[in-house]
């Protein structure tokens, strides 16, 4: 039985209390949607709150017919958009990748120094350069290893269109990893 | 890009894992949604069912009493505007000659105005009635 689902029908049935459950098995890769997205903690921290509202508010549309976390991720990718409309930061050329920190971030990393939190942060730092679009396909597809299909609908785009953001999104992830003054980061590309 | 390279870089995804949210991220959630309650999407009509029934069966009461209660015979006081309309068109009628006059036919209110006040007041009543049984209707 999806678990997910027992939860929502606990809470069309009034239990708030399983909607609390529902955020706690979830607000973790809502969280990391929105920030990969908004690139600012305050403002994914707001976007996903905002999103799990709406969530609760038509929990009542759902009906069960896909995933439920395929609706809440479709809900975050929208309202993230939406705030990126908004703050008119949104970058419509896919191929741009923002100027960062990524230059001199690791630049003091020696390769007997770089631990496996390091290179954390690094593609963190990486995957923050990106276009939004980019990143949230990346993200999606990598790390919740949503199928191409699911991430279609999550972010409203085709099939083909996601085939072609992931492969700009892992072709400018290695070129701003490129830049980084690394060796072990260049050994690996 | 060859596959290797595409499992490197989901290797190197997953390894940089889920960012967390504050620490009080559901409770803020959770106390939006106690606040406001009253702004979830649930579908509620205007005019509860019982209401819709109500103006319904009170809208065919009237009809019914009208239609049945007609006599088709002016009485006196209840349609003197039919009496001035059907003149008005008689004087057209005089003005322009070749010109059929147009039918107006409606049946003609036999009730003695008392009485369709009292029915009115009746109705009103049972409607009145009915909203006190009923504590949830809403108008």
């Amino acid at each position: 039985v999806d678990a997910d689902l027992v939860l929502v029908e606990a809470v069309k049935k009034g239990n708030t209390q399983a909607f609390r459950k529902l955020v706690q098995r979830h607000q973790d890769f809502a969280y990391t949607l929105a920030y990969r997205i908004l690139k600012d903690r305050q403002e994914a921290e707001e976007a996903a709150q905002d999103a799990f509202v709406k969530v609760f508010r038509s929990i009542s549309a759902y009906e069960g017919n896909g995933k439920f976390t395929t609706w809440l991720y479709t809900i975050v990718y929208r309202e993230c958009l939406n705030r990126l409309r908004k703050n008119k930061t949104y970058v419509e050329d896919i191929d741009e990748v923002r100027e960062g920190s990524a230059h001199h971030s690791a630049e003091d990393t020696g390769l007997e120094a770089m631990e496996k939190d390091e290179r954390r942060a690094m593609i963190q730092t990486a995957l923050n350069q990106l276009n939004p679009k980019e990143s949230a396909a990346l993200t999606l597809f990598y790390l919740e290893e949503q199928s191409l299909k699911e991430v279609s609908t999550v972010t409203g785009m085709t099939v083909s269109n996601i085939k072609v953001i992931l492969h700009r999104g892992r072709k400018n992830l290695l070129k701003v990893l490129s830049t980084m003054n690394s060796e072990p980061i260049k050994s690996w590309i | 890009m060859d596959m290797k390279q595409d499992d490197q870089i989901k290797q190197w995804i997953q390894e940089a894992g889920m960012e967390k949210p504050g620490s009080n991220f559901a409770d803020l959630i959770m106390t939006r949604i106690e606040e406001a309650p009253a702004t979830s999407i649930v579908y509620k009509p205007v005019i509860s069912p019982l209401g819709i029934k109500l103006i319904v069966g009170g809208l065919a009461v009237f009809f019914v009493a009208v239609i049945f209660l007609s006599s088709g015979h002016e009485v006196a006081g209840t349609a003197s505007w039919m009496t001035t309309y059907n003149a008005l068109i008689s004087d057209l009628m005089r003005l322009s000659s070749g010109l059929e006059r147009p039918s107006f036919d409606l049946p003609l209110s036999g009730v003695n105005p008392i009485f369709g006040y009292g029915l009115c007041a009746t109705a009103l009543a049972f409607m009145i009635l009915a909203k006190t049984i009923n504590g949830k209707m809403s108008w």
